[in-house]
């Protein structure tokens, strides 16, 4: 009897066991594969890796507060500090090395036929005066926006802090402030040669030919040859992206949140650092890479031969104004009656 | 040259006029990225 009610215990006990086993699976099935956010253990970390930023809900008209983390900032905290670095160093001092040895082996490119002694107006005042408007601000621009990627690394050892932190705040100014005479010269630039600067197949043989640079022959170019066209398109179109994202940046959250800034400083930082790097070449080509082509821009006027070999086709379309002038000025107004 | 100095004070003139309209306009850091309870990310 007493071996039965032990055998009974053990029985019940074992049915027991089961059933708590039995109840217990389906609970631990119904766990949510996910992480709880509001759960009180969930860790920081985890909440991240599962949700790419901590968000929540809040009661205040302004949303945005509701985002506590947005881990893409430290993306861009690292695009902006190290990879914007080296695009940046890469495309101005890789220019810089390329322009010194191009120099080196060839030297400025002269006048083959000498200097005539005659000129021709290349470009008008107004036209000086506008590309000297978008350049002297293109340079002040330039050196306060390399201040913020290159500064602290480069500048601030050499100077201190006292004296990195007041050249910068001034910078900062002319930065903010000579943007709005750069953006009126690089629309009066757009709608000034946007004429002269549709590509056509003059350009292709230009190319073929190394525009006269790479090699000694001239091939024939209008107003504009092709590099010439190349650099408008970049002012313009390149001008014209950092204005945009450079007004973005200016007024924050007028047009986009966080996330919409960080790109436009991307697009900024990236466009700008290539700008940097194209304008040098322009600068090194418009100086001491060819002979009289900084008086184009010097004294609105160029050397016959220079103009003959470097855009014949814009020196003909010249002549042959001037002649259909001339000839209309000796054309007697009215024929005699018979 | 004359067209390099003009361009040169016609930069400034627009730079300094666009200083009091920039001004009105722009808000202070600590404002704009700021809500009432907090910093906006």
């Amino acid at each position: 009897m007493v071996s039965f009610a032990r055998y009974l215990r053990f029985v019940t006990g074992a049915a027991a066991f089961f059933l708590v086993i039995a109840l217990s699976v389906p609970v631990a099935a119904q766990q949510p594969s996910q992480v709880n956010p509001t759960a009180s253990s969930v860790t920081e970390q985890k909440l991240l890796k599962e949700l790419d930023r901590i968000q929540g809900r809040v009661s205040i008209p302004d949303k945005r507060s509701g985002v506590l983390e947005q881990p893409a900032g430290r993306d861009w905290r690292y695009f902006h500090s190290v990879t914007l670095r080296w695009i940046g160093g890469i495309a101005i001092l890789g220019m810089l090395a390329l322009l010194v040895i191009f120099y080196l082996m060839r030297g400025m490119v002269r006048i083959e036929g000498g200097r005539s002694g005659r000129t021709i107006v290349r470009f008008s005042g107004f036209e000086r005066f506008v590309h000297w408007m978008t350049a002297t601000c293109f340079i002040i621009l330039a050196i306060s926006g390399l201040n913020i990627t290159f500064g602290r690394p480069l500048l601030l050892p050499l100077i201190g802090f006292e004296a990195f932190s007041a050249w910068s705040q001034w910078a900062k100014y002319a930065h903010n402030y000579l943007s709005f005479p750069f953006t009126i010269g690089v629309v009066l630039i757009f709608l000034m040669w946007i004429a002269g600067n549709i590509p056509n197949k003059v350009d292709v043989e230009w190319l073929k030919e190394g525009g006269g640079i790479v090699g000694h022959k001239h091939p024939p170019a209008h107003r504009f040859n092709a590099g010439q066209k190349a650099v408008y398109w970049i002012v313009v179109l390149g001008g014209g992206a950092v204005a945009i994202t450079g007004y973005q940046l200016m007024f924050p959250f007028y047009v986009t949140g966080i996330e919409g800034m960080q790109l436009a400083q991307i697009v900024h930082a990236v466009v700008g650092a290539l700008f940097v790097a194209v304008m040098l070449a322009h600068i090194y080509i418009g100086t001491i890479g060819m002979e009289g082509a900084f008086e184009a821009m010097g004294e609105g006027t160029v050397d016959l031969n220079w103009a003959k070999e470097h855009h014949s086709l814009w020196l003909e379309e010249e002549e042959n104004a001037r002649r259909g002038v001339n000839q209309a000025h000796h054309r007697p107004s009215s024929t005699p009656a018979e | 040259m004359k067209a390099f100095l003009l361009a040169c004070v016609c930069a400034v003139v627009v730079a300094l006029v666009a200083v009091p309209g920039l001004n009105s306009v722009q808000e202070p850091v600590s404002v704009a990225f700021s809500s009432p309870s907090g910093v906006r990310l």
